[in-house]
C-alpha cells in the first residue's frame, strides 16, 4: 500500500476526485493547506503572494492502484503551468478498519 | 557511503524487523552508532469521527503517548459520504460528498505501535459505517528542534515536572498580564 499526498490547484479539486472515482479510488481526506513552490510564489505588481492556497488530498491505495492513480490525478490537476502542484508518495506499513478492526497489509 | 555501511547492511538496516532479525547479528556491529538507533520509528495516522476525538486523547494518554499533531479534515470512505433517501417530490437525491473528521498523527516507536492502535480501535469502535481508518508508516528521521536530537531521544525526555501541561510558561504568562494590567 502506498500513500498519495497531492498538493493540487484549488479549482482542480473536484475534477481530480472525479478522475479518481473513474478507476475506482473512492475513499480520500482532504485539507485546505498553503504553499509555495520552486517559484516562491507569485507576483502581481508590487503585491508578492508567497504563499497560495492549494488543497490537499490524502489516499491510501494498493501498489497495483498507484500507477492508474498518478495517471488520473496528472491528467486531471494537469495546465501545464507553475503551480499544478505535487504528489508525493510514501510506504504504508498497514491499515486498520476502526469499524471492524481488521488489519490490512501488502 | 558514510560510515562503512555495506550494501549488505543498508539492505538490513532499511528492511522490516523480521529481515533485520534473520540478517547475520556479526553484521550488527560494524554498525558504527549504538544499537537503539536501530529501533525503527513509525507515524500512526488515525482518521476518526471529529466527537470521539476527547476520549480518545485521554486514552492515549494513558499510554504516555502525550505528544501529537491533530487536524480537522474532511473525508469520505468507500460509501462516498452520506446520502439521504429521497423526499417525496423532491428533483434530486441530497447527499453530503465530504463528512468532517478529526486527523490525528502519533511519532512512536516499533513497540508501541500495538498498544496504541489497540487503544484507537477501542476508542473509536461504533460498529457503523464512518469509524475511520489507521495507517501506520514507517519514518526514517526524527529531530527534535530545542536540542537537536535525533531518533527516539528526540521523541523522549525527561521533562521536569514543572513544564508538564505548560505551568511554568502559564505563571510567567500570567504574572506579566498582571503587570500589565496595573499600568
Amino acid at each position: 500500500m502506498k500513500l498519495l499526498r497531492a498538493i493540487v490547484r484549488p479549482e482542480r479539486e473536484e475534477q481530480v476526485v472525479k478522475a479518481l472515482e473513474a478507476i475506482g479510488v473512492v475513499s480520500l481526506t482532504k485539507m485546505d493547506v498553503l504553499g509555495r513552490g520552486q517559484q516562491r510564489g507569485i507576483q502581481v505588481g508590487a503585491s508578492v503572494y508567497d504563499e497560495i492556497p492549494k488543497v490537499q488530498l490524502l489516499l491510501v491505495v494498493e501498489d497495483a492502484k498507484v500507477a492508474p492513480a498518478m495517471t488520473a490525478i496528472e491528467s486531471a490537476a494537469k495546465t501545464g503551468q507553475p503551480g499544478d502542484g505535487k504528489v508525493f508518495i510514501s510506504p504504508v506499513d498497514a491499515a486498520y478498519t476502526i469499524r471492524t478492526g481488521e488489519r490490512h497489509a501488502d | 557511503m558514510t560510515r562503512g555501511v555495506t550494501p549488505e547492511l543498508r539492505t538490513m538496516l532499511e528492511g522490516t524487523l523480521e529481515h533485520r532479525r534473520s540478517a547475520a547479528p556479526g553484521l550488527l556491529a560494524t554498525w558504527a552508532e549504538p544499537a537503539e538507533r536501530l529501533i525503527r520509528l513509525k507515524e500512526v495516522i488515525a482518521i476518526i469521527r471529529p466527537e470521539r476525538w476527547h476520549h480518545t486523547k485521554s486514552r492515549v494518554q494513558r499510554l504516555r503517548l502525550p505528544a501529537f499533531t491533530q487536524q480537522r479534515v474532511l473525508g469520505r470512505g468507500r460509501e462516498r459520504g452520506l446520502r439521504y433517501l429521497p423526499r417525496q417530490g423532491a428533483s434530486r437525491q441530497t447527499s453530503i460528498q465530504y463528512l468532517p473528521k478529526r486527523m490525528i498523527s502519533w511519532i512512536v516507536e516499533d513497540a508501541q505501535v500495538e498498544p496504541l492502535i489497540q487503544a484507537l480501535i477501542e476508542t473509536n469502535q461504533t460498529g457503523q459505517l464512518g469509524d475511520g481508518k489507521i495507517f501506520v508508516l514507517p519514518i526514517d528521521e526524527a529531530v527534535r528542534l530545542r536540542t537537536g536530537e535525533r531518533g527516539r531521544d528526540a521523541l523522549h525526555a525527561q521533562v521536569p515536572a514543572d513544564i508538564i501541561m505548560g505551568k511554568a510558561q502559564h505563571a510567567v504568562q500570567a504574572t506579566e498580564l498582571t503587570h500589565a494590567s496595573r499600568e
